[in-house]
């Protein structure tokens, strides 16, 4: 069995692939879910279409960093069902690690005079 | 369904249906959940912000789809790191992991979807690995590079000429709107420049036109360095205006300048201004000699300047009389026209149509049966060379053809023997854009090298053209390598490149990795594609050839073409001495004292004189009505008519035309003796049937020698006045000494050669008188040459054409050949090593290669004999579809074809068939 690749080895990783991480980190999501959160997390300045989402998805997958879910309905939309995603154990190491880098990368900002006061 | 729910059904059917833009694994996993995503997004989108919100967001996910869609199909993996992992084969996806995903870590947003195309569509990297390809097989590169040289620089060089002479609008103002009129006679059948009466009568009828015309004459210009004779136009009120020339320098002429007195100004030609007067600006207002006379330059026209003709030196204004308004029959008079405002050609036509018929109610003696004809200035300069240029337009697409057609099958032929390297690079995960891309750089590298090269081969081709091409071609100054001619050559050489790159890119395409495989590798057959295209080529070739032949075929034929006359070692040397000697008795005086000073003159073996000698452009040819004495006078404007000449009684021998009956002009035939006249067969044929004219009359009105009745006292053979092509018309001649006519041409035959006793002859004649001038001195086969030579010419370039496309075709049957036998030397050693002998391998080997040329030669003769018909116009004495010539053109093609084959099969023949059977 070929040893598992160690997260550091994704790193760094592009902003759509966090982004979407970072979504699944919280829950298990579909599609429009996924979209739904990016957008509202960067205040509709930037819109996650279909076409790049899934495209990210697909190598996620690939990559052993998500895993698809049996389908099922979502209450809160309709009753079609949906395929829903969920982050590996590598995909949540991979997760961390890139948020270690950003956050040291924050403190560099800020020792730097970049970033004033703290960031919550 | 309530509107928003149809707009958001709309946005998503429409969504679905473009997702077909991704490749078919990634769609069959994910279209679903896109398209539920996207509807997801479409309601929300709708209910929050409104239909504008919708579109827009439509447009940035379908911008979004056609960016991602187009990256996954060129197999750039978006890279969740970068550099190449270990263990990167194992389960990932297909495709080579660039490191270049998307953004590795750059962090400042998502990389926008233009990115994103920028990479898909770079071809760099793919332009570098064709330029290290193409360099390390130097004999393909430049054989691909030659070849498509020679197409693109021979259709550069034929459009060139074509769109200057052929596609070009006129250099003058508003040139669509100028139309020429002529005379169009239906008796004769041909078009003939206006008379003077004609003319005025036209030009004072007319609403619809404005007309002027030109009137050729002569003037010496003396006192400005050696004197010479000039050719002038003596031209119309209006006529710079009418034909939309505006002078370079100075003005042109003014109303009154019109009358007599007040015309002695001239406007130069440029030529002249350049040659003459050393392109002095200051020239305008100052004064020049001729014909005696002061005469004050007011202008000097541009270059351009081609109408009527080419080659006139001066202008002055006309002076209409009394004669020119009763001359209705002597048709000389260029005349030209201007459509007025809002005025279609049509609507000319019928104008003129109605005013002729006036006029030949009025005139009936000289105006019956003639109509008028209306042309588009356009048509009548460019339209007797109209055909030809198509001909060879179309000729050169050929070669052009033939030409990719030969660079596709040695790319194709490359191809199959990289295929090793095309399945390396497809288990790599080049999916097929990807060797698309790589082959279409390739061809275009190759493409651009051989513009380049054909365009500067066809810029020296081009002026080796007009250096040779014959003088009467129109506007030949006005051909030259323009912005279009050039974007055509580029256009051509793109599409070249498209289609020489598509062949070997398609072939690798559809065929699955083993069919490739053994498609190239084992089989019996030829390769179908270079076969097609092998067999295309040899149709082509045929198609050329058999064009040439019936060309070549008919110049034979004109060659043996019985003039009446003949050519060879005879000077003509033409005198205008109207001027010189007033008087008729002089006149006559004069002619005969030259004819005795050059038969003086060392070499020369006859001499005589005729007011328009056959072939020559300098005489006056008049064909006034006569009547046949005795008989009752025709219908006015029935009259028949003949060509008139004046000539002395040593013309008919100088000259070389034969007596049929009768006697030909002596010294008896005086100007106090009865008047006679020699008339051709034609006219006895016309006039008398059966019988013989001697003895008989005729009464012939000469506006300018009043009536006469003559007595025939002998039958010539019949001349072609106009060249080879010319009809015999009916013509007679009456004795200089009789009607001293003063423009005169005499012809001179020579022992030696005609050209080097010319400045002899001329010495003799300013023995006599010093001020005379020649208008005209050149050889009489010189002036056969000139009639024919826009003939020779199209064919000269138009078999070039063939034997360069005899040469390709067979060319690349050879390599056909070459390639199976290549491909099959296994096949072959097996063959022989059970007992082929090796008469039976070249049989087979021959037998393949000749299908695909006799296929090939059997489709370019069909396509001959159905094309060939547009080509009867310039064809003579020999049908389109004369067997001999097709027979014999594709026994040409076959026997070439032949020898291709041969070669490579030889080479099979010999084949060694343990070291065949050992190399597969």
């Amino acid at each position: 069995m070929p040893s598992s690749p160690s997260p550091e080895s994704f790193l760094p990783v592009s902003a759509v692939v966090f982004d979407i991480l970072l979504a699944l980190a919280g829950g298990d999501l579909h599609g429009y879910d996924i979209m739904r959160e990016v957008d509202g997390r960067n205040g509709g300045r930037v819109t996650l279409h279909p076409g790049t989402l899934y495209r990210a998805l697909h190598r996620l997958l690939n990559d052993g960093l998500v895993e698809e879910l049996d389908e099922r309905p979502d209450p809160a939309l309709d009753d079609e069902r949906r395929r829903y995603y969920r982050l590996t154990r590598l995909g949540h190491a991979v997760a961390s690690a890139e948020a270690r880098r950003l956050a040291s990368q924050v403190h560099l900002a800020r020792s730097r005079r970049l970033l004033k006061g703290s960031i919550t | 369904m309530s509107a928003d729910a149809l707009a958001v059904r709309a946005a998503v059917v429409s969504y679905r249906a473009l997702l077909v833009f991704y490749p078919r694994a990634f769609r069959a996993a994910y279209a679903v959940a896109m398209t539920q995503a996207f509807r997801d997004r479409c309601r929300a989108t709708f209910a929050g912000d409104g239909g504008w919100r919708l579109l827009r967001l439509w447009v940035a996910a379908v911008l979004d789809l056609l960016a991602t869609g187009a990256a996954l199909r060129l197999g750039r993996e978006p890279g969740v790191g970068h550099g190449v992992r270990p263990g990167a084969g194992m389960g990932v996806g297909h495709g080579v992991r660039r490191g270049a995903g998307i953004g590795a870590g750059s962090g400042v947003g998502h990389r926008g979807w233009g990115a994103t195309l920028r990479d898909a569509l770079s071809f760099g990297p793919d332009v570098r690995v064709a330029a290290r390809t193409l360099l390390k097989q130097p004999g393909f590169t430049l054989v691909v590079v030659l070849t498509l040289a020679l197409g693109i620089g021979a259709t550069t060089t034929i459009f060139s000429v074509v769109y200057g002479v052929l596609l070009r609008p006129l250099p003058y103002r508003d040139s669509g709107r100028v139309v020429t009129l002529s005379h169009w006679s239906q008796a004769k059948g041909i078009d003939e420049p206006a008379t003077p009466a004609n003319f005025l009568d036209w030009r004072e009828a007319s609403r619809q036109l404005q007309l002027a015309a030109a009137e050729p004459f002569g003037m010496d210009l003396t006192n400005s360095g050696d004197p010479i004779a000039l050719d002038t136009w003596r031209v119309s009120e209006g006529f710079f205006e009418t034909l939309g020339v505006t002078p370079l320098l100075g003005r042109t002429f003014a109303r009154e300048e019109h009358q007599a007195g007040r015309d002695r100004v001239v406007i130069l030609s440029h030529h002249l201004w350049q040659t003459r007067f050393g392109s002095d600006r200051g020239i305008v207002g100052r004064t020049v000699t001729l014909d005696d006379q002061p005469h004050e330059v007011v202008g000097v026209l541009p270059g351009h300047v081609a109408y009527p003709t080419r080659s006139r030196d001066l202008w002055t204004p006309k002076v209409f009389g009394d004669r020119d308004r009763r001359m209705r029959n002597a048709t000389y008079y260029p005349v030209v026209g201007r459509l007025k405002p809002g005025v279609t050609i049509e609507q000319a036509r019928a104008e003129m149509a109605i005013i002729a018929d006036h006029l030949a109610q009025l005139y009936p003696r000289t105006n019956k049966g003639v109509g008028v004809t209306v042309q588009p200035l356009f048509s009548y300069v460019t339209g007797s060379v109209r055909p030809a240029l198509l001909l060879l337009l179309g000729g050169v697409g050929c070669l052009l053809l033939i030409a990719c057609a030969n660079a596709a099958n040695l790319m194709l032929t490359r191809a199959a023997a990289r295929r090793t390297e095309i399945v390396l690079r497809t288990a790599l995960g080049a999916g097929r854009w990807h060797l698309l891309r790589l082959a279409l750089a390739e061809s275009s590298l190759l493409t651009i090298a051989a513009c380049s090269l054909g365009v500067m081969t066809s810029y020296w081709a081009i002026n080796a053209i007009v250096a040779l091409a014959p003088p009467d071609v129109p506007r030949l100054d006005e051909i030259g390598i323009s912005m279009r001619v050039l974007l055509v050559a580029l256009a051509v050489a793109a599409a070249t490149a498209f289609v020489c790159g598509l062949v070997p890119a398609t072939q690798l395409w559809s065929a699955r990795l083993e069919r490739t495989v053994r498609a190239h590798g084992g089989g019996g057959r030829t390769p179908r594609v270079g076969s097609m295209l092998v067999m295309a080529q040899t149709g082509l070739a045929v198609m050329l050839l058999v064009a040439s032949g019936l060309l070549i075929r008919s110049f034979g034929a004109l060659l043996k073409v019985d003039l009446g006359y003949r050519v060879d070692n005879r000077a003509a040397l033409t005198l205008h001495v109207w001027d010189a000697y007033p008087q008729p008795e002089r006149r006559a005086l004069f002619i005969a004292e030259v004819e005795t000073r050059i038969r003086q003159q060392p070499g020369v073996v006859a001499v005589g004189a005729a007011s328009a000698l056959p072939l020559s452009h300098q005489g006056s040819e008049m064909d006034p009505p006569y009547v046949v004495a005795g008989t009752p006078p025709p219908a006015p404007g029935d009259e028949p008519t003949a060509l008139t000449t004046f000539v002395t009684p040593g013309y008919f021998e100088a000259i070389g035309m034969r007596l049929v009956q009768g006697r030909l002009f002596g010294d008896r035939d005086t100007a106090t003796a009865p008047p006679v006249v020699v008339v051709n067969e034609t006219m006895a044929r016309q006039s008398w049937r059966g019988e013989s004219p001697v003895g008989r009359r005729i009464n012939s009105s000469l506006s300018f020698a009043g009536r006469a009745t003559r007595e025939i006292v002998g039958v010539v053979g019949d001349v072609r006045q106009a060249g080879l092509e010319d009809r015999p018309q009916p013509a007679y001649y009456i004795p200089i000494r009789q009607i001293p006519f003063g423009s005169v041409t005499f012809v001179v035959r020579t022992s030696g050669d005609p050209a080097s006793a010319i400045p002899g002859l001329q010495r003799a004649v300013w023995s006599i008188n010093p001020a005379v001038t020649f208008a005209g001195v050149e050889t009489m086969n010189g002036l056969l040459r000139e009639t024919l030579a826009a003939r020779r010419f199209t064919l000269m370039l138009l078999s070039t054409f063939s034997i360069a496309a005899l040469a390709l075709a067979s060319i690349g049957l050879y390599g056909l050949v070459s390639f199976s036998v290549g491909q099959r030397t296994n096949e072959i050693g097996i063959r022989v090593a059970l007992g082929a002998r090796t008469g039976a391998v070249l049989a087979m080997v021959m037998r393949q290669g000749m299908i695909v040329a006799a296929a090939g030669v059997a489709g370019g003769l069909a396509a001959s004999i159905a094309l060939t018909r547009y080509l009867t116009t310039m064809l003579f004495g020999v049908s389109a579809a004369d067997p001999a010539t097709y027979a014999g053109l594709a026994g040409v093609m076959v026997i070439v074809s032949a020898l291709a084959c041969y070669v490579p099969a030889r080479r099979a023949a010999r084949v060694d068939p343990l070291a065949a059977i050992r190399a597969e």
